[in-house]
């Protein structure tokens, strides 16, 4: 079950068996990052032209100029991409405006090479008009590929962590071990409560810590007072390796 | 619906991330989803098509307001699928006239135009609220996750739009030329419906249709997935899915009882002592087993009181494990088969006479071509030999600016001809043989590249090119008087004429022309 659940993180194994999460990016995001691109590019075409007009024309000739001026846009549309992507941030600036960057499928930043062949096939994807064949590929490929990326094996991915609130006010919990074992999950969604439950309202708060029920053997407060006192003792692991489990204790006592 | 079978993993995400979630959600099950949509929305298409099909023009607007309508069916079965039961063929079709009716006036006429349709739908469609507190919760909803709704409306609108006008580019080389529409005439006629053929708006219509079908759900799936990673943020589901799980497992005892036996039991053996990663394992079967396996070690440690384990055993049981198998890859390789050569030629000895026929026959073969080449060479040597020669008569034309110039046409003695016009006073015959004459000598003999379709000037620029410089000159002069004569009708002094005829030089060596 837990295999099939649908995410966007997609976990790739390198050579070692080392296993990496990616945060792949979608057509969405990537489709406005383009257009920011697009709207730079054409911005610094028409800067471009007024300012060769203004400054060459006079001493080159029209026709030299105008020779220029697309000598210039072909050096654009072929390389504006690949410039910054195989640069030190791994983005074009409108990728860096949706904190997205380009990545080789090994979680490493993109060679020149990759950069240069996923952006001239950009051709392929925009076949056969305003990128029909990329679009088609992105939403129906796992990592969100076109087919410059599944040739060149990169992908598009997320810079930022997810922006998560963590609580600044102190709790008013005791540490309390708990009371079972717990897996990891478990022991990360006891995580996750202490470090958003302070965004919820009292109530769902509440709620929530009925639910754990069974964990923390409490109704009501008191139980929300258990849940936060093992979700603590949870973050701290120096205090764990202190003072054992009552659990563990026993073992120990036992043997 | 059992909240704990989620099949999407939810955590609190950026938007965007939620976005690529629904996508993934959708491409999972993209092909029930498109199943489901033809069978729902496709008969709404005909039945609009068949209204509309006066005016094909207003096809795709029709279809586009249409949208909240085919949105329901894809959300619910997503909706379902999201929690681990994808509903059946026979399922949805019941729940069909439901979901279709459901606020269908409300989507259809004042919510049409909103922007945060696909991120309010599962709030409308799915809470089972209505009226004021359902409008009141989707303000709660959108606070949070109405920005991101509304430019996921924005960019799937122009998704859809670069992916219409792609797929038309794409197969409009495809349309016969009837069907495509006089471009340059359109901008002047401004009158849309005469204009455009009647097949191209079909086409366009057909083509909306299909990218809308290919577009939209995942549209509907990444409003839905919006949905729920606001309700993630805002209400803690993912806790809440993880707290209920925690629950069941906990509340099922014998799970638990079985987990905590065996990490007492570890943390009391040697081997591996206080691990607490083995008891977190209770959801592999495999570990599991082992840990069983574990536990009896334990207990024979106990009773006899010393630890008891083979290590070669232990060795040879991880050396099964899967990490440890040994892939191996089959592939073929060509390699000459010089066996079987060896066994054909000792088998067929005798048959050595065999290679001299064959040879035989081949050099007989490249006899026989070649000789035919030869010959066929040889019978159509003209073809290729007077190429160059005969080029100038093939084309040599007969008949110049309307005046026939072969050689049958002019008389012997083309000057005592002229002359003799002259002395008739006929200056325009005279002038005219003695031009005839020339152009025929330059075309025939000469071989100037004069066409047919050439003009006095055209000859003379040609007669210059070809060089000889007395004859150039001479021509020139007969040309100006020629066509002082021809065209301008103005007469030419005797002086002229007798130098024209005393200086012509195109006569043969050694006798008249």
């Amino acid at each position: 079950m837990a295999a099939a659940r649908a995410d966007t993180l997609q976990s790739v194994e390198l050579a070692d068996g080392v296993e990496i999460q990616l945060r792949v990016a979608g057509v969405a995001v990537r489709s406005m990052a383009y257009l920011i691109d697009l709207l730079i590019r054409i911005a610094i075409y028409i800067g471009a032209s007024i300012l060769m007009f203004w400054l060459l024309a006079d001493v080159l000739g029209p026709q030299v100029t105008l020779g220029l001026f697309l000598l210039f846009i072909f050096f654009m549309e072929w390389f504006y991409n690949v410039i910054f992507e195989a640069g030190a941030k791994g983005a074009t600036p409108g990728q860096r405006v949706f904190k997205l960057r380009v990545m080789s499928m090994t979680g490493g930043p993109v060679t020149l090479a990759q950069a240069v062949m996923r952006n001239f096939l950009r051709v392929v994807d925009f076949m056969p008009f305003f990128y029909l064949t990329g679009i088609v590929c992105m939403l129906f490929t796992r990592r969100f590929q076109r087919l410059g990326d599944l040739v060149a094996n990169t992908v598009v991915t997320y810079v930022e962590l997810p922006h998560t609130v963590v609580a600044q006010v102190p709790i008013q919990a005791e540490r309390l071990a708990p009371s079972q074992v717990l897996t990891r999950e478990e022991q990360a969604a006891l995580l996750q409560f202490i470090e958003r439950a302070p965004l919820w309202a009292d109530e769902r708060r509440l709620e929530l810590a009925s639910l754990a029920q069974p964990l923390t053997k409490a109704p009501g407060p008191e139980g929300l007072r258990r849940l936060c006192g093992m979700a603590l003792w949870l973050q701290e692991p120096e205090e764990k390796r202190a003072t054992p489990p009552p659990l563990k204790g026993a073992a120990y006592s036992r043997s | 619906m059992r909240l704990e079978n989620i099949t999407v993993n939810l955590r609190p995400r950026q938007p965007w991330e939620a976005v690529d979630l629904g996508c993934a959600m959708v491409r999972r099950d993209y092909g029930r989803i498109i199943l489901l949509w033809a069978c729902t929305v496709l008969p709404l298409w005909v039945l609009v098509c068949m209204l509309l099909h006066a005016a094909p023009v207003w096809i795709p607007l029709v279809v586009w307001w249409l949208k909240p309508l085919y949105d329901r069916v894809p959300l619910f079965f997503l909706s379902r699928a999201a929690f681990g039961e994808r509903p059946g063929f026979a399922e949805t079709m019941k729940q069909w006239p439901r979901l279709w009716l459901k606020n269908c006036l409300p989507a259809l006429l004042w919510r049409r135009l909103s922007f945060i349709r696909s991120f309010a739908l599962p709030a409308q469609m799915l809470e089972g609220l209505s009226g004021g507190a359902a409008n009141q919760r989707i303000k709660t909803l959108a606070m949070d996750g109405g920005g991101s709704g509304l430019s996921l409306s924005y960019v799937f609108s122009k998704i859809e739009l670069a992916a219409w006008i792609g797929l038309m580019a794409g197969t409009y080389d495809l349309l016969p030329e009837a069907a495509q529409p006089e471009w340059s005439g359109l901008s002047a006629a401004l009158d849309i419906e005469s204009s455009i053929p009647r097949a191209f708006l079909w086409w366009g219509a057909a083509c909306h249709m299909l990218i809308v079908t290919l577009i939209e759900p995942f549209y509907v799936g990444a409003g839905f997935a919006l949905y729920l990673n606001c309700r993630t943020r805002i209400e803690g589901w993912d806790v809440e899915l993880a707290f209920r799980r925690m629950a069941a497992r906990l509340t099922s005892g014998s799970a638990a009882l079985v987990i905590a036996l065996l990490a007492l039991m570890a943390a009391s053996s040697p081997l591996h002592a206080a691990d607490p990663k083995l008891a977190q394992a209770d959801t592999n079967p495999e570990l599991r087993k082992m840990l069983g396996e574990l536990e009896g070690n334990i207990k024979k440690a106990r009773l006899g009181s010393e630890v008891k384990s083979d290590p070669a055993k232990t060795v040879e049981k991880v050396l099964k494990e899967p990490e440890f198998e040994i892939h191996k890859i089959k592939s073929k390789k060509w390699v000459p088969d010089f066996k079987s050569e060896k066994k054909s030629s000792a088998e067929m000895p005798s048959l050595g006479f065999l290679e001299i026929i064959g040879k035989g026959l081949f050099w007989l073969l490249l006899i026989g071509l070649t000789s035919w080449l030869v010959y066929y060479l040889v019978r159509n040597r003209h073809l290729f030999i007077s190429r160059s020669a005969s080029r100038a008569p093939v084309r040599a034309p007969k008949v110049l600016m309307g005046m026939n110039i072969t050689r049958e046409s002019l008389p012997d003695d083309i000057v005592a001809a002229a002359r003799a016009a002259w002395a008739t006073g006929d200056g325009k015959e005279a002038l005219s043989l003695l031009y005839r004459g020339s152009l025929s000598w330059l075309v025939n003999r000469r071989r100037v590249p004069i066409s047919d379709s050439d003009t006095e000037e055209d000859c003379l620029m040609q007669v210059i090119q070809a060089g000889e410089k007395p004859e150039a000159e001479y021509f020139r002069q007969l040309t100006g008087a020629w066509v002082q004569v021809a065209y301008a009708l103005l007469p030419v002094s005797d002086a002229e004429m007798g130098a024209l005829c005393d200086q012509w030089p195109f006569i043969e060596k050694g006798g008249a022309a």
